[in-house]
């Protein structure tokens, strides 16, 4: 395979007119299929759009597309049933859609006082169920057939950005946060279990690693990212700066221990390998406007998914991913 | 829309959902400590310039108060445009309880520019400068000139407490029998003169004694303050052969050449500074002539306006002065102690972290002293038991800090170092291409200063 044009590869790229991507995320099931949560001017203002895209060689078509009267800031697919995704929108409500019935979301849950920034369908086998965090800095758990939360997760002093399962530890999710922490949270108590005070910044995002544990990766405005190992929360297991603009959203590798992909406002996407003395190995730069989404596919090796406000979903395989390690 | 979000434009209500977005969404750009310390309401004030004549070691020759006429020709300012003149001066003059006043007239100063003298000890000149501060911020004045001045080759020498009483009373005496019955009364030791020590009133204690016991304290050892020394030196030296203090004016002694350098700068080496014995604490003690700073003749002088005065009079300033603080603490066991207190009070006030700070000018008194800072700020027992604070500041980057020599090798004529210290923050920012710095001092009676300088927007 000739790969002299340096950067991503067979880059296919799909436009929304007029909406600007929040989130995208491959489908657990369908090699081809992701989705995507854009909001209408940039999500200050405006309806949202749910897109369900369908990537094979060709390019990318459009599958079905869902209109909500907000903007969509966070989607997550179901790890029970192919068809079903939650997304969360700026008012304050989830909504569980599918794919198969284009009239209109399943159910809408309305509890969050203030927009919902993330929601994440849990990772391990053992339960089903949903979080979301909220900027009216509490995180809520939902189980999709009972239509009231479960449980609210309260303690965050600023707004949460982010909420994300452990892939390992049934029941244990990651918060971060606007008041520069990351807390670990456990569905059995409704107070939190660890809190991190990672950044002298906020922290817009996290990650959990999926080979190890106790790794977790934190992304924040002060244009870092860091590591932490739950057993030792002094200090992070590694620092990788090179992003000149805050971090929005990082995602680890669901192929290799050390490998993870990161997106910012700075325009680019960048990957990292911390176990490497430069850690820094790739840097994509192909929108023009803020990345905000980031999904690495679990069926292709390599393939990465990318959204941002230019209008613009990506999915390419950047050169340092290519070669199968 | 990039653009729009990064200006981070807040001139809109809270209330709408949109604007709660919107704000959050901006609030994601904090480049590098960009933002300015400018308050709304608040003044600007601005150092357009400052000078000081080369701090010469005592008794090699006498200085002079020109510092205040080379100021008038460096910035060409004219004399009826400044408001006012605040100097200070620690070892008073005796003829004269105004200082700044007499200086003033005799720089040339107009006769209708008021002036005052303030006197706090090593951070008199920074009061002179506070003081201007205050006088431009609450717009009473909008040019001040503020400096210090130090003469230690002639200072007052007293008559012993009962020769003044003698004298005194010879005063009131009338006739001759009771003037001789006076006169009969000295005793030898009544011409034992009173020599001004530089010891704490409170304590009556040296202060070069203090500062062995405070390196002792923290654990400083001979070495340590040593090379302090050495490094102090060697980067005054460096400054100097690089042409870096740009500060300093050429002074024409009366009576002798001109001097244009500090004289008191010799990088020696460890081995030399080795060989000195202790000069407080005898035998054993660590503070040397080598590693404390060494009495000085000088005198500086800055301009402070407000910023539309300086803009509208066509001058680029050098620096704002922003926030400043003073601290007070135990004069006996923290004496020189205070750039540990203020630093992050002024830090605080300032809503800064030590890490947007890229100059840092602390007036070295001994090179125990700034070690002892240096490891207070950086002591978390420290910060908790004796500052009351949760964690510890975190000591100055020493590659930060005090990179063109220090009181140690410059000199330290007490009054003027303020002026000097905020004057070379300012030229280190700009040559180092920095936003913020910070300048502290302690002084005698266990006080201390810390203040913000930010460059001025070249």
């Amino acid at each position: 395979m000739s790969g002299a044009d340096g950067g991503a590869r067979r880059s296919q790229a799909f436009r929304l007119p007029g909406r600007h991507g929040y989130a995208v995320e491959f489908s657990p099931y369908l090699p081809g299929r992701l989705a995507c949560a854009a909001a209408q001017y940039y999500g200050i203002a405006g309806c949202g759009t749910l897109a369900v895209l369908e990537q094979n060689e060709a390019g990318i078509c459009l599958f079905r597309s869902f209109d909500w009267n907000d903007g969509l800031f966070d989607v997550t697919w179901s790890e029970n049933n192919e068809h079903v995704l939650v997304t969360s929108s700026g008012d304050g409500s989830l909504q569980i859609w599918d794919t198969a019935d284009p009239t209109g979301p399943l159910q809408v849950y309305k509890e969050h006082t203030q927009e919902v920034y993330s929601v994440d369908w849990s990772q391990t086998r053992g339960e089903q169920v949903v979080v979301s965090g909220s900027w009216d800095q509490t995180a809520k758990l939902w189980d999709p057939t009972v239509g009231r939360s479960l449980c609210t997760f309260k303690g965050h002093e600023g707004i949460i950005y982010s909420t994300i399962w452990s892939p390992h530890i049934p029941g244990c999710f990651a918060s971060a946060s606007g008041d520069q922490t990351l807390r670990i949270w456990d569905v059995k108590t409704p107070g939190v279990k660890v809190v991190i005070p990672g950044h002298q910044a906020e922290i817009l995002s996290c990650d959990w690693c999926k080979y190890d544990e106790n790794l977790l990766v934190t992304g924040a405005v002060d244009c870092s990212l860091k590591g932490w190992d739950l057993r030792n929360v002094r200090q992070p297991v590694f620092n990788l700066v090179g992003h000149t603009y805050a971090v929005r959203r990082v995602k680890f590798s669901p192929f290799h221990a050390t490998l993870l992909a990161s997106c910012s406002y700075d325009f680019t996407v960048r990957f990292w390998d911390f176990s490497k003395p430069n850690p820094l190995l790739e840097t994509v730069e192909h929108h023009t406007e803020f990345t905000c989404g980031l999904d690495l596919s679990l069926h292709n090796h390599g393939q990465v998914a990318d959204c941002a406000w230019d209008e613009l979903v990506k999915i390419y395989t950047p050169s340092c991913l290519a070669a199968p390690v | 829309m990039t653009s729009m979000l990064s200006r981070a434009v807040r001139s809109l209500p809270a209330t709408s959902t949109w604007a709660v977005r919107f704000c959050t969404c901006s609030s994601h750009f904090q480049p590098k400590s960009k933002k300015t310390l400018a308050k709304n309401g608040v003044k600007n004030i601005v150092v357009v310039d400052g000078v000081r004549i080369p701090f010469l070691q005592s008794g090699t020759s006498s200085s002079c108060l020109s510092s205040l006429r080379g100021l008038l020709n460096r910035t060409s300012v004219p004399k009826e445009v400044v408001d006012y003149i605040v100097y200070g001066t620690v070892i008073q003059e005796v003829k004269t309880s105004n200082i700044a006043r007499e200086a003033a007239l005799g720089a040339g100063f107009s006769d209708k520019t008021p002036a005052h003298t303030v006197t706090m000890a090593c951070i008199s000149s920074n009061q002179a400068m506070t003081t201007g501060v205050g006088l431009i911020a609450s717009g009473q004045c909008d040019v001040v000139v503020a400096g210090g001045v130090e003469l230690m080759s002639d200072v007052p020498i007293r008559h012993s407490r009962k020769m003044r009483k003698t004298l005194l009373s010879l005063n009131r005496a009338k006739s001759l029998g009771q003037r001789l019955a006076l006169v009969a009364k000295i005793r030898p030791d009544y011409f034992a003169p009173e020599l001004p020590a530089v010891a704490e009133f409170s304590t009556s204690e040296t202060m070069g004694h203090s500062a062995d016991r405070l390196a002792a304290a923290f654990a400083i050892s001979r070495v340590e303050q040593d090379e302090y020394a050495l490094r102090s030196h060697t980067l005054a030296r460096k400054a100097q052969d690089e042409g870096l203090l740009t500060d300093v004016i050429p002074f024409k002694v009366p009576g002798k050449d001109t001097v244009t350098k500090d004289n008191g700068v010799r990088p020696s080496s460890m081995e030399q500074m080795g060989k000195l014995k202790a000069a407080f604490v005898k035998p054993y003690g660590t503070v040397t002539a080598a590693n404390s700073s060494f009495l000085t003749d000088g005198a500086s002088a800055v301009v402070i306006m407000s910023e539309e005065k300086a803009l509208a009079m066509g001058y680029k300033p050098k620096a704002y002065l922003r926030d400043f603080v003073y601290v007070s603490q135990d004069p006996k066991d923290q004496l020189l102690l205070g750039p540990t207190y203020g630093t992050p009070k002024v830090l605080e006030r300032a809503g800064l972290t030590l890490a947007d700070i890229d100059v840092f000018e602390f007036h070295e008194a001994f090179a125990g002293q700034i070690l002892a800072n240096l490891k207070a700020m950086d002591s978390d027992w420290f910060a908790q038991n004796y500052m009351g604070r949760k964690s510890k500041v975190g000591a100055p980057p020493l590659e930060k800090f005090n990179k063109w020599g220090g009181s140690l090798s410059l000199g330290h004529p007490f009054g003027a170092t303020g002026c000097r210290l905020v004057m070379t923050a300012a030229h280190r920012l700009k040559k180092e291409g920095g936003q913020y710095g910070v300048v502290a001092a302690c002084a005698a009676g266990g006080q201390g200063h810390a203040m913000i300088v930010e460059l001025y927007p070249q």
